[in-house]
């Protein structure tokens, strides 16, 4: 399977917890690469065969896939300027 | 656009609206309006008359079989009202009110529709002293109307710096804190005098990861921003809940001052009679979502709904079509819609709000701002409250 960027929640009575976190998701097989203890969230990628993985390790809420956001507005279409 | 008798809304017009109950007969109506008002009262025949056919002596009118009847402005009102009280068989007294034809819109020499439509334009505040951020494909900061500010800015983008080469994000930093036009255009910036803060979270090509937005999101909080604009996002399916990381940085967000607003999304279709789901983030409870309206101030046919459980509502609306700001290159000024544009209306109005109170930060924030808004005969779940306004500018009637 291929690799893909993944974002990991921690429950909140994991958020204090978020180097052993860390840890555990290395050992799994995930790149950590970004962590933000502020809002409970971990940032990395990993063979798409171990989210199931992730999702059970303590502590985690949720695992999937990180999201591309986009500018939407060019979608709409443009007014005539004027 | 300006009313002077804005301030005096509602006005009523002296007379009163009466309903009967439900049962009462027509002749035992006339009857109450006859003792209630004077012998000179009426009952109309509808399909002819109307109540501007009443004499001068005429103190009141039934309006046909409907149960209800007007009590003109030139009776005792005080008196009529008494006894209207104290029958029986009146069900509502109520004063009578002005009614007004809704406002429509349109650019004009000094300010764009969008400015008059949420007051900015006459209001004494300009965000002054207040911390703006726009997180979006960043700013031209060559563009001449922002010369001269005091500008924070962050690229969130792997290799590429602030400079904004899409357009979106200059587009709508323009609305929420656009300084005075080099070109003679209308004014187009709510918070001309905001302290600006730019934090690029989307490439060049309009797109960003999650991890540059929330990590710039947490940087605006650090910061000490005020307002935070996010006109970006992806939709989300139908019966789909908020993600609780948004939902944290949101709450995280209000606990310390600072007021996240985001545009609702685009994926509708409303004349196909397709309503689409409140996208992601603006569905975070703790995030304020906002809709978009046309210039006739209906909600644009693009814009998304409040039809997801668990926060997905709309929370509130602004102009964002035909809306005019800056853009790079040449062109330096571009019309543009979508909720993109609605989206910087409101944090500019939030910059003019925290400016006008010092205590007005976070929720509180919130709360004034979906408090004083220009109630709009549209569903919550098109407009949520209603359209946001600059302070001392909501229309209540």
């Amino acid at each position: 399977m291929a690799e893909i960027q993944i974002k990991v929640t921690v429950d909140v009575a994991h958020m204090g917890q978020m180097l052993r976190l860390s840890r555990s998701l290395t050992r799994i097989g995930v790149k950590v690469e970004t962590t933000l203890p502020e809002i409970g969230v971990i940032f990395g990628s990993a063979d798409e065969s171990l989210l199931s993985k992730v999702s059970a390790a303590r502590g985690v809420l949720t695992v999937a896939p990180e999201v591309i956001f986009h500018a939407p507005a060019p979608d709409t279409g443009e007014d005539t300027p004027r | 656009m300006a009313d002077p008798t804005d301030a005096d809304r509602p006005r009523e017009t002296g007379g009163m609206i009466v309903m009967f109950h439900d049962g009462i007969d027509r002749a035992a109506q006339e009857d109450c309006l006859h003792h209630c008002i004077g012998a000179e009262a009426r009952a109309l025949s509808l399909d002819t008359q109307q109540p501007s056919d009443a004499g001068p002596e005429v103190p009141g009118v039934l309006l046909g079989d409907s149960g209800i009847a007007i009590v003109f402005a030139r009776a005792d009102t005080a008196a009529a009202r008494t006894r209207l009280s104290a029958d029986g068989k009146v069900a509502l007294i109520r004063p009578e009110f002005w009614m007004y034809a809704l406002d429509t819109f349109q650019d004009s020499a000094t300010a764009t529709w969008g400015l008059q439509a949420v007051g900015a334009d006459r209001s004494a505040f300009t965000g002054k002293g207040v911390r703006l951020c726009v997180l979006d494909t960043g700013l031209d900061l060559a563009h001449p109307d922002f010369q001269g500010r005091q500008i924070t800015s962050r690229s969130f983008v792997p290799d590429e710096g602030v400079e904004d080469a899409n357009s979106h994000g200059t587009h709508c930093a323009g609305t929420a804190a656009g300084g005075r036009s080099a070109r003679g255009t209308p004014r187009y910036g709510v918070a001309p005098d905001a302290d600006l803060m730019i934090g690029k979270v989307l490439g060049n090509n309009g797109a960003g990861r999650e991890r540059d937005i929330l990590t710039a999101m947490l940087w605006a909080i650090e910061e000490r921003a005020a307002v935070i604009s996010m006109s970006l996002g992806r939709a989300v399916q139908s019966g789909e809940g908020p993600s609780a990381d948004y939902e944290r940085v949101g709450s995280l967000a209000l606990s310390r001052g600072a007021l996240i607003v985001a545009a609702a999304g685009n994926e509708s279709v409303r004349a196909n009679g397709r309503i689409a789901p409140v996208g992601a983030p603006a569905n975070a409870p703790s995030i304020m979502a906002v809709a978009a309206l046309d210039p006739n101030l209906g909600i644009a046919d693009f814009s998304s709904g409040g039809v997801n459980p668990n926060g997905g509502q709309v929370d509130i609306a602004a102009p964002g079509v035909a809306i005019l700001s800056s853009v790079p290159g040449a062109d330096r000024y571009k019309t543009l819609r979508g909720t993109s544009m609605a989206c910087p209306h409101v944090a500019g109005l939030a910059a003019l709000w925290a400016q006008s109170d010092p205590a007005l930060r976070g929720r509180a924030l919130w709360d004034r701002m979906t408090g004083a808004v220009t109630r709009l005969p549209l569903p919550a779940r098109d407009a949520g409250a209603g359209l946001a306004q600059a302070p001392g500018m909501a229309k209540t009637a």
